[in-house]
């Protein structure tokens, strides 16, 4: 059997988790997102052709609990190479606001305090108010002004996590009563958007950070 | 009482059902209408079959009490038609219009179990009902996102031996039979799916594992371009259906042993040759399979919900036959036939129709109502003397078909059981669903419908009243020849869905693919 135990990945959450397989044991790789929903791990997308040193990223950029995992060839035959599970201890998470008022985003800096205490990860919050938010808050959060290399950031900065707290696209139904107007992952939970897990046009500018965390 | 019309509208099968005065009244399915496999024409509105209905009973989405949805997928056709039936709509789900349409149509008395399995719908791969006296508990359900699909394997399997998914996985039944055990087919098939224990198929990522193989290793290698890997590749997926399918059986029988009765639907039982191995394992006094137990089936499981919803199907039906389509005029055959000058005609006779089939002609049989479903039963059938060997060969050739699976047999029931090894579930066998032992003494009588890997064949058993036409048939041959079976297949040319139109049939008539066509009244014929 081969040995697939030096396999090297990289897997990383940085608006959308990202998968990067760089190692050439197999030919060709599976690689499989999965989602918690039910009590179980539904699996909601996979990719049978990534080719060693590629990498694949799934669109949805808002925070959930992920499991990914990657399979290699072995005599004919799958074999699990590694498996990764998200969590947050320890780890450094970026969350970018992006909203015109102060009075909104010290409401998100607030809850992003209560956050970092939940879950025991590095906060990290990047806002054009990063002075005044330094000023007003006496907290282990990092914030900082716009980040010039945002790929070099996140290298240094060995950034787990990646979360746009803003409002993002404009909705266009408003309303479906047979709620198929939705993304609908392999029949899993269904979601109004790749950023929003929910209906954000109802929402307060105050609770975006709530649907985008989960919080 | 009500009139409630059941629609079927998804990515295949769009169909219409009619449930009146707690009756089946009528079963429109578009594939027939419009000539289209619905393969080729996916989210195909009911628009011919509401058409139809319309001028044959004149009943509408306006005038009807009900509209049953038997789908989630049918938003442009809601939005279209939301003034008219927004208040009278109700949603049944995918899998319990599967397990109501097969159990409300069964015919069965005291505890039955209604399971169903197909590739996917409405969140769920199948579902467990239990039933009595017309009254259900839905028990349990295989959530898509959770579980795996034997159905899917097939789906995949039929697309990777270079078949249309969703229409040709009879032919991987037909091929298994050709093929063998094969240890590495089986060791990959088995880390792909298996049985959890708790009602479920898993693991959820099966379709991935599968494919990831196929693609990445059988594909380049050439599995699917070798006759013989392919035919074992066929082989090693049905032995391992028939395992995951025992095991399951054999929990169910666990978990409700007071239960000796079940009835299937879903895709994965147009499979005659794993129902008959599910009925042969005895696990069960009776097995029952929808007649339409594809998604055709849904349009009416949907309608039969609401039914009995409202107490006006309170206990199960039994379909006397699925003579439920749409029916053509003495009148219509007749301006069709003298409008075209190379045709001529005679009066319809029984008799002749036995001398005819004796004599070795293709007859297309068109008479009454189009049947429901995946099977000609008798009205829209091509019919042939089932005594040459050859004639697998012949009609493939003739008909511009490429069966693999063998033609099957039209049997009165007065001989069946004399015919075939048949010990349950005969009613089913009126839909010719499962598949038999043949007797040793009729191995080489008729050659013509019996697997010759296997002796077996899938009858359909003719029962005078239920079938009155096509037994006064096969009794005209049987009493020239002595042999009291047809072989019976479809009336359609390669490609088409089983024909509805005089014109259709004309067609083949011009063309040589068959010889005859008999209807009510006439036996046409192509003029010297």
């Amino acid at each position: 059997m081969e040995d697939f135990s030096k396999i090297n990945t990289n897997i990383a959450f940085n608006v959308g988790p990202k998968i990067e397989v760089l190692d050439n044991h197999s030919p060709v790789y599976l690689i499989e997102y999965y989602e918690w929903f039910n009590n179980d791990w539904a699996l909601i997308y996979s990719n049978h052709s990534i080719k060693p040193f590629h990498w694949f990223k799934h669109n949805k950029a808002f925070r959930t609990k992920w499991r990914i995992k990657i399979w290699g060839l072995d005599n004919d035959l799958p074999i699990l190479l590694t498996q990764h599970t998200y969590n947050e201890v320890d780890k450094n998470i970026l969350l970018r606001f992006d909203y015109p008022s102060y009075k909104v985003q010290k409401v998100w800096f607030e809850k992003s305090i209560k956050f970092m205490e939940d879950t025991g990860s590095k906060i990290y919050v990047e806002s054009k108010y990063a002075d005044q938010l330094k000023k007003d808050f006496d907290t282990k959060i990092v914030v900082l002004n716009k980040i010039s290399n945002y790929n070099l950031f996140l290298k240094l900065n060995e950034i787990y996590a990646t979360y746009e707290i803003q409002r993002h696209e404009i909705q266009t139904s408003s309303f479906n009563w047979w709620e198929s107007d939705a993304i609908f992952e392999n029949h899993a939970d269904h979601y109004k958007s790749y950023y929003h897990p929910n209906d954000w046009i109802k929402l307060s500018n105050d609770e975006l950070i709530d649907d985008i965390l989960k919080l | 009482m009500s009139t409630i019309i059941g629609i079927q509208l998804g990515s295949h099968d769009t169909t219409i059902a009619v449930v009146k005065d707690g009756q089946v009244l009528a079963i429109y399915e578009e594939e027939k209408l419009t000539g289209i496999k619905s393969c080729y024409n996916v989210y195909a509105l009911p628009t011919i079959g509401l058409e139809k209905l319309k001028k044959e009973y004149n009943i509408d989405l306006e005038n009807c009490d009900y509209v049953a949805l038997s789908n989630f997928y049918v938003r442009d056709f809601v939005k279209k038609n939301a003034g008219i039936i927004s208040n009278k709509a109700f949603q049944v789900s995918h899998h319990i219009s599967h397990t109501l349409g097969a159990y409300l149509t069964s015919g069965m008395e005291g505890k039955v179990i209604s399971f169903s399995h197909d590739g996917k719908g409405n969140r769920s791969r199948g579902k467990v009902l239990l039933c009595e006296d017309g009254n259900y508990e839905e028990v349990h359900t295989q959530p898509i996102s959770l579980t795996a699909s034997i159905a899917g394997l097939w789906a995949s399997t039929t697309h990777y031996l270079g078949w249309k998914m969703l229409k040709d996985e009879g032919k991987v039944v037909g091929l298994a039979a050709h093929g063998k055990h094969n240890e590495r087919f089986y060791n990959f098939m088995k880390s792909c799916i298996y049985y959890d224990g708790e009602l479920n198929f898993k693991p959820n990522n099966y379709e991935a594992l599968f494919h990831y193989v196929c693609d990445n290793v059988y594909k380049p290698e050439g599995v699917f371009q070798n006759d013989n890997l392919r035919a074992d590749f066929a082989f090693t997926l049905e032995e391992i259906t028939e395992e995951l399918m025992k095991e399951l059986f054999i929990d169910m029988k666990k978990r409700f042993p007071d239960y000796n009765k079940i009835c299937l639907s879903g895709g994965l039982f147009a499979n005659v040759k794993l129902n008959m191995y599910l009925n042969e394992l005895g696990l069960f006094d009776e097995i029952y399979i929808h007649p339409a137990m594809s998604d055709s089936g849904l349009a009416l499981g949907a309608a039969l919900k609401v039914a009995n919803d409202l107490g006006e199907v309170k206990k199960p039906l039994k379909l006397k036959n699925v003579f439920l389509g749409e029916q053509h005029s003495s009148e219509d055959w007749l301006q069709t036939v003298l409008s075209e000058p190379k045709l001529e005609f005679e009066p319809m006779s029984y008799e002749k129709v036995g001398e005819l089939i004796n004599e070795g002609y293709v007859v297309g049989l068109f008479i009454g109502r189009t049947e429901y479903g995946p099977r000609a039963l008798g009205n829209r059938s091509i019919v042939v003397k089932p005594t040459d060997k050859q004639t697998h060969e012949y009609l493939n050739k003739k008909l511009k078909r490429t069966e693999i699976m063998p033609f099957a047999p039209a049997v009165l029931e007065e001989y069946s059981e004399e015919i075939f090894n048949i010990q349950s579930s005969k009613y089913t066998a009126e839909f010719m669903t499962l598949c038999y032992d043949t007797k040793k003494e009729w191995l080489d009588k008729i050659p013509a419908v019996v697997h010759h890997m296997d002796g077996t064949a899938r009858p359909q058993i003719v029962n005078k009243n239920n079938n009155p036409s096509f037994h006064n048939i096969i009794s005209a041959y049987h009493k020239i020849s002595g042999y009291p079976v047809v072989l019976n297949t479809s009336l359609n040319a390669h490609g088409e869905p089983i024909n509805n139109y005089p014109h259709q049939v004309i067609k083949h008539l011009l063309d040589d693919s068959i010889d005859y066509i008999v209807t009510e009244n006439i036996i046409i014929k192509k003029r010297n």
